[in-house]
């Protein structure tokens, strides 16, 4: 923790303060001088003064977007195909790969993190700020294991799904005895392979060409995956988090985080594929939680926590703690 | 409506002088502006209040001081919280008593205001507003009606629903108005008093009340086929919520579902029995409690409820730091 630089929110609440905090957040006059008095004896500093005020309902109303976006409650449900067969689930998955496969060959780190520090042409002088990036996701699922009260078996297998350059395994590594980085794009692969290489610990790669690669994977204790599956459709995230969850001890922890709302968002499997099979593009699809559980539930694995996240235009995804019995 | 007006149009449309400024940088940016030429500066430009405010709201510092820009309400990162798992019922019974206590004292002084905390609902301008108060309800039935749609849950017509924490009956008409059955409960009798009587002049006879004067006072109810609870667990320390919570899910039928809002966040929360004996009995506040995901769900399973969609939601008032959720939850059918 770095010590927390003097703040003027932490001087004692004035009824001038007050009464600014009136007219400048909520862009009006206190009802009475009494009003005033009491928030002056409620509010200890300047900080809960601004809290209250800028957490208000009233203000809320008045400037859209000061609070965290968060989903109206009001969504309706998301008319979603199944892909019935196994051979409709592959096609889809080789429509992906060779999107993935040629992000891979073209703009690898940006296909990864899509700013435009990281586009080839820029990448040297970001590469370093690139690859830091990692930790803080790697930190964020090691918290919130903590914050279930689980534990991590450092002896363990942990499978990442979506290796890319290996700007998450590198960090995922220290924590396992062994990592199985997975990827459709071979391009990918090769970059995560020698970034891997100059840290410790010990990694495999491999390269996901069909669905039943997964049930040859060595079982594991544990399942990582952070902005991956959203590129794949319905059925193919549904597919892959089933063989995945199969290939899990009892004990083992999944972490993985995908988009369970977009606004709008449907997908008829015919009609996808008629417009988008012979497009190379990044897609973002969804999975309602819904779904999420009834695999989760199928495969013996216990939900700890799910925490949303909701952007500026409603798309709403979850991280989702599990555990397998 | 005239005063508005004239407050709008008239000459007093009020300019921004150096001390709005001033003040613009210590409530928005949480500090002092940097010289006095910057604040004499923007003084000039002649904005009203709501432009300045504007302006700072939109500002990037003020963005990224307040983790605006859709950034969650929480990180991810944040540590367990410490909350004392107390089992006792004895010691249970003695936390729920201290709540009902306290709520009691509410629904005699201010029974509205108490449910929905909002001026304009306390007890001298309520006779005014209360037309409003009865039909905000109306918005919270329907993100239950859309959870239950998009999740594939919806309930029959002759579905029974169960309300915990019904207060003066704002929810519970339009629950009525929507379900066969509805058994609506509240640990304060006064609160209960006035929702019979709300009730009573809707024309709405489906709804049966009960005193909560135990938590297993909740084993003698009629089965139900729908739980309903919104603001309401919040107000109980988490020993309550959770054995709440379990004596419901035991009662609930198979098939059925549960719809309820619980804080499952907040920083630098935390329970201790012994000091919340010491400290906060007593006090008669309003108390704002939390009980975690992890064991929310675990009571759940104990009782064969599987969890259909976990939601955030404004209920808290959504700050930073601070995650209130909406569950739901379908009971299995037995097999």
């Amino acid at each position: 923790m770095s010590p927390t630089p003097k703040s003027v929110l932490d001087e004692r609440v004035t009824e001038e303060a007050v009464r600014w905090a009136y007219r400048l957040v909520l862009g009006r006059e206190p009802e009475n001088d009494e009003i005033v008095r009491e928030h002056c004896l409620k509010t200890t500093s300047l900080l809960h003064l601004h809290e209250a005020f800028v957490g208000s309902a009233e203000l809320r109303k008045r400037v859209a977007g000061v609070a965290p976006p968060q989903p109206t409650g009001l969504e309706p449900r998301l008319a979603i195909d199944k892909a019935e067969t196994p051979e409709l689930r592959q096609r889809l998955l080789d429509h992906i790969a060779r999107s993935w496969t040629h992000l891979g060959e073209t703009e690898p780190h940006w296909s990864v993190l899509t700013e435009d520090q990281f586009l080839s042409g820029t990448l040297d002088a970001n590469l370093a700020a690139f690859h830091a990036s990692g930790e803080s996701n790697v930190q964020r699922f090691l918290a919130t294991v903590a914050r279930a009260g689980v534990e991590l078996d450092p002896n363990g297998h942990c499978v990442e799904l979506g290796c890319g350059v290996g700007r998450l395994t590198r960090w995922l590594a220290p924590h396992f005895a062994r990592v199985t980085g997975i990827d459709v794009s071979p391009a990918h692969i090769t970059l995560a392979r020698s970034h891997v290489a100059r840290y410790p610990g010990h990694v495999d790669f491999l390269q996901l060409r069909r669905l039943d690669d997964l049930d040859r994977l060595p079982p594991a204790q544990a399942f990582f995956s952070f902005i991956v599956l959203q590129h794949n459709p319905p059925p193919v995230m549904e597919a892959i988090l089933e063989r995945i969850f199969n290939r899990l001890d009892s004990g083992a922890i999944a972490y993985f985080e995908l988009p369970t709302y977009i606004p709008g968002y449907q997908f008829d499997v015919r009609e996808y594929l008629r417009q988008h099979e012979s497009s190379v593009d990044m897609e973002i699809h969804a999975l309602p939680q819904t779904a999420v559980y009834d695999i989760a539930d199928r495969f013996g694995m216990r939900l700890l926590e799910a925490l949303g996240e909701t952007t500026r235009d409603l798309i709403v995804s979850h991280y989702f703690l599990m555990q397998k019995r | 409506m005239i005063r508005r007006l004239l407050s709008r149009f008239g000459s007093s449309r009020p300019v921004a002088g150096i001390d709005a400024v001033v003040w613009a940088y210590r409530l928005f940016l949480d500090r002092e502006p940097e010289n006095a030429e910057v604040v004499a500066r923007t003084a000039a430009e002649g904005k009203s209040t709501a432009e300045l405010r504007r302006t700072f709201l939109s500002s990037d510092e003020y963005r990224v001081r307040s983790g605006d820009g859709g950034r969650p309400s929480l990180t991810g990162t944040e540590p367990p919280m410490a909350i004392d798992d107390v089992r006792d019922p004895a010691e249970v019974a003695r936390l729920l008593e201290h709540i009902a206590k306290t709520w009691t004292r509410f629904g005699d002084t201010e029974p509205h205001y108490s449910v929905v905390t909002d001026e304009k609902f306390k007890a001298d301008r309520i006779e005014a507003n209360i037309d409003a108060f009865h039909a905000g309800g109306e918005h919270s039935i329907a993100r239950l009606d859309a959870a239950l749609a998009r999740n594939g849950a919806a309930l029959g017509k002759n579905a029974t629903c169960f309300e915990l924490g019904c207060g003066v009956g704002r929810l519970t008409a339009w629950l009525a108005r929507r379900y066969a059955n509805v058994i609506a409960t509240d640990i304060s009798e006064s609160h209960l008093a006035l929702a019979r009587a709300h009730l009573g002049a809707q024309g709405l006879s489906n709804v049966e009340f009960h005193r909560l004067l135990g938590v297993d006072s909740i084993d003698a109810l009629p089965a139900f086929d729908l739980f309903f609870s919104v603001i309401v667990l919040q107000h109980n320390p988490p020993p309550v919520i959770a054995a709440i919570l379990d004596c419901i899910f035991a009662r609930l039928r198979p098939g059925g579902v549960a719809y309820f809002q619980v804080p499952t966040y907040r920083a630098d929360y935390s329970f201790r029995l012994e000091e919340y004996l010491r400290e906060d009995f007593g006090k008669g506040a309003m108390e704002m409690h939390v009980l975690p995901q992890r064991d929310v769900l675990r009571i759940a399973r104990r009782h064969g409820l599987e969890l259909l969609e976990v939601i955030e939601d404004p209920y808290t008032g959504m700050r930073r730091g601070e995650v209130s959720n909406t569950f739901l939850l379908r009971k299995t059918q037995a097999e």
